[in-house]
């Protein structure tokens, strides 16, 4: 498209009229030079054209039948990768990049600095390629690759070739088990949660406690987890140690403190106004 | 920015470039002229290939084609080991090869980078004498490129008559041309009747993708380009030509640019013998602009689907140097034109597009536009004549579906006043389905129609949803009917004065008109309402002014005088994004002329030129009114805005003297009213009002 610019145009004011014309001409000002054939409009942005190769292509391969392709350390692309247990399946996989845009788009195109995509190996075993910096990677996934806990990502250029740095592939490795000691139970706390001592479970239906209220033995320092559920919106409170959390109806509420107080210590609720245990710390 | 001091840099610009024609060039082709129109498009030749190209990879050859179905694997196992044998390893050496018309040349699936083309040019080749273009490269002629083929180009074809270029991919990515961004052209056919280019992608250059220049004779045929600084497809000055089943997007211009495509329908109607160039099947997206054509002549677009893209389409004559201007004879038919609403204009104010093209990340939907358009518009017509608009689905577009004003003459370098107005005439814009989609769903415009008002036998199908101006010609139902016989030389002067802010944009220079909703400006920001409200003001000044020292007497001024504030009220509404389009500026229009007339009645007896000058004004605007919402008054070469206009310049200045004078001449309020026999009312009123409110004027007046 030629049109709507100005500021580069033939004006050869003929008379008046032309002159009031010039209002309208300049909103598709152009260029002119009359004759010579011009295809395009005046120059836009920098049309630089890049030169030189991207990097060295080695002989060497990855061990998955990809060529390195060497870059200079400096401004190299670089890669971090991090991992978190999902609460339903498997890991989050995160890759943080530096130097680098991940491009699905172009793939199998040619190489361009800083471009491409990442690959993850599990213990060497080619789990998946990856077109951003997240990735659900599903415990299934984890066992038909062998069950190994070695996680690399390597980076990768259009072409395939792994982009390396002093021969090396440009990768980073992580340990499925760093962020969690049992990786393939079900994890319904966070992992970063420390495990309870003490763990009760009590639920309020109908105005009434279950199981009946008692007392509860707990040695000073330990961790106490209380889960309870009530039939009704409610709010929990600990006396002494003055923990409250809110109980929507229906719905199970966990509250986890350290007892770090002795004596005695009742766990009520606010509105029904129910006892619901005693917690004797020692 | 004061709309005061913007009007002044507006004006300054004007008066720069009226005074100093600079000798700036754009970008530049050597000298061409249009082919004889005696060739023919080429048809697809199946058969075995005479050259082919391959790389000598087995591994990663037969990964490539692993997906295969069986048939098409096994032809390509074959023409590999055939390749391996003898065949070639760039496209260029094939090209090369090709020693006499006809030639087939198969390209296997594979990427190819094109290593021998692409060092900067040595030796002669750095010391070509040619005129140098303001990017910095050189204009070579047609022996120079020759000489040099790989100074610009990865891959040349100089002078191989009818070959055809098929890749034996599954699909059109399976063999890939990459230039890495480091030449101007990937592919350039010069001197190259008769070529066919099918199957395979083109990409990452710092011009276009694809480029054919001056060919009697060509087929694009599923090819797809992408990541261009200007255009994916550009094909200049030829004739014969087929595009179909293309693809591209990622372009900072447009996708598909047949420029200057065989002007061979000049001094025809709508009827034509033929077209010079037929686009059908392709789609183009996310682009600046999806398809766009300086002197796009004869084109013959059909069946095609352009979304996505900032516009859909655009046609101009704003550019000199083409051969074949001013453009005439598209015909758009059956093409799917919607959502091209894209804004890339923050790539360029926040530095993206500053980069390098390599860095500036096209491969992740960076767009860089080269130039200063209207986001949001369908079809954008700037400066074309005879082109038929017909049966298209256009819709969900946030601006407007059809966009034409004129491109006068000079600007294409042509001073001939004769040839001044010569733009934009007689486009039909009929049957479209406006802002419903294929499935019939509803996907509205802003508005349907954005028109400068200029041209003649211009017209638009009777549904047409909102429009500015609201009023349009309508089309019969036979091609050249037409409602009317409007016929104006220059557009509204709101709308150009617009156009000019908008127009002052420069991608090198990061400078996006403050003013301009094109770029982002919202509300008071838009020049369009600070001009009208400025005005408003004004008016409403001049007006309050000499209604308290003139015509306060005056039931009649009085009950006008609050209308036309009312309508200066208005008039700013009107010129916000929403109601422009709508029956409020005219509305607005209707009450200050009302104002205008009934003061100027009042006045008369006092102050008769004035008077009779301020009725004129009033009748202006209310021709005004008529010409925006009613219908569009024939034969009268400008709009009555324009007289209005400057009308209005010459009464504020009448109407301040008038008021600031003492009283010379008796007591006015009296006289006005006592001439105003239609209206018994104000006469009992106005003899009483004066007698209190004018009370000192006679005074002052004896003593």
């Amino acid at each position: 498209m030629k049109n709507l610019r100005r500021r580069r145009w033939l004006a050869r004011p003929g008379g008046a009229a032309v002159t009031v014309l010039a209002a309208g001409a300049l909103v598709f000002g152009a260029s002119a030079c009359g004759g010579r054939a011009t295809t395009h409009h005046k120059p836009g942005t920098s049309h630089e054209q890049a030169v030189g190769s991207v990097g060295r292509l080695l002989a060497a391969d990855d061990g998955s039948g990809h060529r390195l392709r060497q870059v200079d350390a400096k401004g190299a692309p670089q890669v971090t990768v991090a991992v978190r247990r999902d609460s339903e399946d498997g890991w989050n996989v995160r890759l943080s990049v530096r130097n680098f845009r991940f491009t699905p788009d172009s793939v199998g195109g040619a190489a361009l600095l800083g471009r491409g995509h990442a690959r993850l190996f599990l213990d060497g075993h080619p789990l998946a390629r990856v077109y951003g910096s997240w990735y659900h990677l599903p415990d299934s996934l984890v066992r038909s690759s062998g069950g190994g806990t070695g996680l690399t990502a390597r980076l990768y250029a259009d072409d395939h070739t792994a982009w390396a740095v002093n021969s090396t592939p440009i990768q980073a490795t992580t340990s499925l088990t760093t962020a969690s000691a049992q990786p393939t139970a079900p994890a319904p706390h966070r992992p970063e949660t420390p495990r309870p001592d003490t763990a009760l479970e009590i639920v309020v239906s109908h105005g009434k406690v279950s199981p009946a209220p008692g007392r509860t033995e707990i040695k000073k320092g330990r961790i106490i987890e209380l889960r309870v559920r009530s039939d009704q919106a409610d709010t929990l409170h600990v006396h002494g140690y003055d923990k409250e959390a809110r109980l929507p109806a229906g719905k199970t509420v966990t509250l986890t403190f350290t007892a770090d107080r002795t004596g005695l210590f009742e766990v009520e609720t606010h509105e029904s106004d129910l006892l619901l245990t005693q917690l004797v710390v020692r | 920015m004061s709309w005061t001091r913007r009007l002044l840099v507006v004006l300054a610009a004007l008066a720069v470039a009226l005074l100093a024609a600079p000798a700036a060039q754009a970008h530049e082709e050597r000298p061409v002229t249009l082919p004889d129109g005696t060739g023919s498009v080429p048809v697809y030749r199946t058969g075995e290939p005479d050259l082919l190209v391959c790389k000598s990879d087995r591994a990663d050859f037969e990964r490539r084609i692993s997906g295969f179905p069986d048939g098409l694997r096994a032809r390509n196992l074959r023409l590999f080991d055939r390749c391996l044998r003898s065949g070639y390893r760039h496209l260029q050496q094939a090209v090369d090869a090709v020693g006499r018309p006809g030639m087939n040349i198969a390209i296997l699936p594979g990427l190819y980078e094109e290593e021998p083309s692409l060092p900067k040019p040595a030796g002669e080749c750095t010391r070509l004498k040619a005129p140098n273009s303001q990017l910095g490269y050189q204009i070579l002629s047609y022996a120079q490129q020759t000489q040099c083929p790989h100074n610009q180009n990865l891959v040349a074809i100089l002078g191989k008559k009818n070959l055809q270029i098929e890749g034996t991919g599954a699909e059109r990515t399976d063999v890939v041309i990459d230039a890495k961004y480091q030449k101007l052209n990937a592919i350039r056919a010069d001197g190259s009747h008769g070529i066919y280019f099918k199957n395979f992608t083109a990409q990452r250059t710092t011009f276009n993708s694809l480029y054919v220049l001056a060919q009697d004779g060509f087929v694009i045929d599923s090819v797809l380009t992408r990541w261009n600084d200007e255009y994916g497809f550009l094909t200049f000055a030829s004739d014969h030509g087929l595009y179909k089943n293309c693809e591209s997007y990622g372009n900072g211009d447009s996708g598909i640019y047949p420029g200057s495509a065989s002007d061979i329908n000049d001094g025809y109607g709508y009827e034509v013998p033929r077209y010079s160039i037929e686009i059908t099947g392709c789609r183009s997206h996310h682009n600046m602009v999806g398809y766009s054509g300086t002197a796009g002549d004869s084109v013959y677009v059909h069946d095609n689907e352009f979304d996505h893209n900032m516009g859909g389409a655009s046609m101009d004559s704003a550019f000199p140097g083409h051969p074949g201007l001013p453009q005439n004879h598209a015909r758009f038919e059956r093409n799917l034109i919607h959502d091209n609403n894209a804004d890339y204009y923050p790539y360029v104010a926040d530095g993206t597009c500053a980069k390098p093209p390599a860095d500036r990340g096209y491969e992740d939907g960076v767009v860089c536009p080269q130039i200063s358009m209207p986001p949001g518009s369908g079809i954008i017509t700037a400066g074309g004549n005879w082109n038929l608009y017909e049966n298209n689905w256009i819709y969900g577009q946030q601006r407007a579906a059809f966009f034409l004003t004129a491109v006068p003459a000079f600007i294409r370098g042509e001073s001939a006043l004769s040839k001044q107005t010569d733009t934009s005439h007689h486009n039909r814009y009929a049957g479209n389905h406006l802002g419903t989609d294929k499935a019939g769903n509803s996907r509205p415009n802003r508005t349907d129609v954005f028109w400068d008002g200029q041209g003649e036998g211009n017209c638009w199908q009777s549904d047409t949803g909102p429009s500015s101006p609201r009023t349009l010609p309508t089309c019969g139902s036979e091609r050249g009917a037409v409602s009317g016989r409007t016929d104006r030389l220059v557009g509204e002067p709101v709308k150009l004065a617009q156009l000019l802010v908008c127009a002052d944009y420069n991608v090198q220079a990061r400078r996006l008109p403050a003013g301009c909703d094109w770029y982002g400006a919202r509300g008071i920001e838009r020049i369009e309402v600070q001009v009208t409200l400025a005005i408003a003001v004004v008016l409403a000044l001049v007006g309050g002014v000499l209604w308290w020292r003139r015509l306060r007497g005056s039931g009649l001024a009085t009950a006008v005088t609050v209308l036309g504030a009312i309508g200066l009220g208005l008039d700013v509404a009107g010129s916000t994004t929403g109601p422009a389009s709508t029956y409020v500026p005219a509305l607005a229009l209707l009450l200050t002329g009302v104002w205008w007339t009934g003061i100027g009645l009042v006045l008369r007896g006092d102050r008769p030129w004035l008077g009779w000058t301020t009725v004129v004004l009033g009748a202006l605007t209310l021709l005004d009114a008529l010409d925006k919402a009613v219908f569009m008054i024939p034969w009268i070469p400008l709009s009555p805005a324009w007289l209005r206009g400057l009308l209005g310049v010459i009464w504020v200045v009448w109407a301040v003297v008038a008021a600031a004078r003492h009283t010379e001449r008796g007591v006015p309020g009296e006289q006005g009213a006592s001439q105003e026999g239609p209206a018994p009312d104000a006469g009992v009123h106005a003899p009483g009002a004066p007698a209190t409110a004018l009370a000192p004027a006679p005074e002052g007046d004896a003593s």
